[in-house]
């Protein structure tokens, strides 16, 4: 059977700048006046390029999720046109992608969190798609279908969960309080969801995008009436995550850093986190279906590639495959991505660099080996410091997250995270960076659970919980800054690419700790004169010749107070709508 | 937002006569493995890569400094191992951050 080949535009955003600025993490972080970073590279780039206008280096910061290559290679292959929208601060982008005359945009939730959230990106997707269908998966999707199904038919027992401050389903996108936008999409809510999707596509190509005509498509959830929601009947996808990986020769346009997924699920169990519930099966890929794809990519001239899961990190075994196989096949690329440092020992942390590991996102989450245990992190404190010094030793640059207020937190443990985080040697080529996270409550967690909820007197939800011992709003007004102050060893997050890497070790020291000195007396409202000081001696630092003054006035450089650390707005956990 | 106004006339003379990319204007065989040649690619590459005039590229400057990002710089070390022939380092940037280093490092390897 043939038909015309329909044309589908993916939205994957990899910023929500236009709608959410600051970002939760940022409230340290200085900013330039492009409100760009203030990272040592880009004060190098400002202070030492040739050239009259660098391009500013974002980082990390906007990385394109895995969701929408994987998409537009997935529909390809399966007879779409797609083209992926990620850069989303504006609508050019979308209105170009547009003149492919779609019969469909696909929305990508990987980086939503929040229906308010979710919302404004549909109102804005609505003024330029006018009547297009609007088809939304992804995780948040899945996480309010598995909430809906928590509460269906009483089982969240509404009472006792009124009782620590939890309505069942009032923030669920699958409630009677979602209005507007949110229920003019049509929602694939499925853990993996693309031959949905695809079923979805079918009907719409057909012209039929109304409730009835989808209705007996399984795995999605509908509009019904003004306030109610049609759940579909439940359906297993064909998985194959051996052979289903993104067909990088069909990509449009290559990413500088190629995502990579290595498994799907988790098998740790830590409390904070709902991915066991969002992936109850741990599926891993071969090391050598893994090598494949990275090949794929390399065909098209990649050589950066970030992993998006652990598990890479499984078990010393895994690693081990893993690494191996890199060095076997010779694909002489630098990857990275989320780490677990107590998967390091000196046995393998030589070969886990010289396959190209270069950095790693690692979630510490707490220097107190009473919280850790409370977590259920399955670290000790002794095997994450032992892990970052290797992997630092090593050469690997690593980002340490640190979860601020999770049950069981108290002054004391947070003295000890402190005093971890001062105890990891900044002396090493591997640069290292912390970064604390005030802890959010998620829905579908151990943590939620009216077990746990009772154990420590956790009342709310979301941002907005307190237990026994701290509230959301002291870990983030308090806490955090507190935490800020106090660790004075090892520089706070910058989304990679801080510091040049052949910058000698001193230089980047002294740099970072400038710079500290600058977010320190802006949050403490000091004089212009003294931020000035603390600025001419940071330009002195990475200046080419910068020694003999002619430092710029700060104000030149970066950002206006309003947007440097104490005054700018702090988000708040959860967007408005 | 350019802010070495002041300095810029003081230090980049004798560098901008001397070391230009663009004074090599011989055209580069492909595979040339030669010092000169290897710097020569890397020169057209990079203003290629950073959409700048090939003369703008000092071959003694950190190739950093004219934006290219640490991915762009494993990119870059991968289109060079292809042009070559022969095994290159992903992070031979990172461990020889100028042209010059980088043609000194690999000529005839």
């Amino acid at each position: 059977m043939t038909r015309n080949r329909h044309s589908v535009v993916l939205v994957a955003p990899n910023s929500f700048a236009r709608f959410r600025d600051p970002a939760v993490e940022s409230q340290f972080q200085l900013l330039l006046r492009d409100t760009t970073l203030a990272s040592l590279h880009n004060l190098d780039l400002l202070f030492n390029s040739p050239l009259a206008e660098p391009q500013l280096d974002q980082g990390f910061k906007e990385a394109n999720p895995m969701a929408g290559y994987f998409l537009e290679s997935f529909l390809k292959l399966h007879g779409y046109d797609a083209l992926t929208v990620f850069d989303w601060k504006d609508d050019e982008h979308l209105e170009r992608a547009l003149r492919s005359d779609p019969i469909a945009i696909v929305l990508s939730t990987t980086y939503i969190t929040d229906n308010g959230l979710l919302c404004a990106c549909l109102d804005a997707l609505r003024e330029v798609v006018g009547s297009l269908p609007i088809i939304v998966g992804g995780p948040y999707v899945w996480k309010q279908r598995l909430e809906m199904s928590r509460c269906a038919g009483g089982n969240a027992d509404g009472e006792q969960w009124r009782a620590f401050g939890v309505e069942p389903l009032s923030d669920c996108l699958f409630g009677p309080n979602s209005r507007g936008a949110l229920r003019n999409a049509i929602y694939v809510a499925h853990e993996f969801g693309e031959h949905t999707l695809l079923r979805v596509l079918e009907k719409v190509g057909e012209g039929k995008s109304r409730r009835e005509a989808l209705a007996e498509i399984p795995n999605l959830v509908l509009p019904v009436g003004g306030e109610s929601w049609h759940p579909t009947r439940d359906e297993a996808e064909p998985i194959d995550l051996e052979e289903n990986y993104t067909r990088w020769d069909l990509i449009e346009s290559m990413p500088g850093m190629v995502p990579l997924r290595a498994s799907v699920g988790c098998s740790y169990r830590c409390r904070y986190c709902d991915f066991v519930q969002l992936h109850p099966r741990v599926l891993m890929r071969s090391a050598q279906s893994i090598a494949a794809e990275i090949e794929l990519a390399k065909r098209r001239s990649a050589r950066f590639f970030g992993f998006i899961d652990d598990n890479i990190f499984l078990s010393k075994k895994r690693v081990k495959e893993i690494t191996s196989t890199m060095l076997t096949r010779e694909l002489g690329v630098v990857w990275g991505g989320f780490f677990r440092v107590d998967r390091i020992d000196e046995d393998n942390v030589e070969e886990i660099a010289r396959s190209g590991c270069a950095f790693g996102l690692c979630g510490i989450e707490s220097g107190d080996e009473g919280q850790l245990d409370r977590m259920g992190k399955g670290c000790t404190r002794e095997e994450a410091l032992q892990g970052i010094e290797l992997s630092t030793q090593a050469g690997i640059s690593l980002n340490l997250s640190l979860l601020i207020g999770f049950p069981g937190e108290t002054r004391k443990s947070i003295g000890n995270t402190i005093s971890f985080l001062n105890s990891v040697s900044n002396q090493h080529q591997g640069a290292v960076s912390w970064l604390g996270y005030p802890f959010f409550l998620l829905p579908n967690t151990a943590a939620d659970s009216l077990e746990f909820r009772r154990k420590f007197g956790l009342t709310g939800r979301g941002a907005n919980w307190e237990h026994e011992t701290m509230s959301a709003d002291e870990a983030r007004d308090h806490w955090a800054p507190y935490m800020f102050r106090n660790v004075a060893r090892i520089p706070y997050h910058y989304y990679a690419g801080d510091a040049p890497r052949w910058w000698p070790i001193s230089k980047r020291n002294r740099a970072f700790e400038l710079r500290r000195a600058i977010s320190l007396a802006f949050l403490d409202g000091r004089p212009d004169g003294e931020i000035e000081e603390v600025f001419s001696r940071l330009y002195a630092t990475i200046a080419d010749g910068g020694d003999g003054g002619g430092a710029p006035p700060w104000r030149s450089v970066l950002a206006d107070r309003s947007l440097q650390p104490g005054e700018r707005e702090t988000y708040r956990g959860a967007f408005e709508w | 937002m350019a802010i070495r106004h002041r300095r810029a006339g003081r230090r980049f003379p004798g560098l901008l006569t001397n070391r230009r990319g663009q004074e090599e204007a011989a055209p580069v065989l492909k595979g040339d493995g030669s010092g000169n040649g290897i710097q020569r690619w890397l020169v057209r590459r990079v203003a290629e890569t950073l959409e700048l005039d090939p003369g703008e590229i000092d071959v003694a400057i950190p190739l950093d400094r004219y934006g290219l990002d640490s991915r762009a710089a494993a990119t870059l070390a991968g289109d060079l191992e292809d042009w070559l022939g022969r095994p290159v380092s992903a992070t031979l940037v990172w461990d020889y951050p100028t042209i010059e280093d980088i043609s000194e490092h690999l000529k005839d390897a």
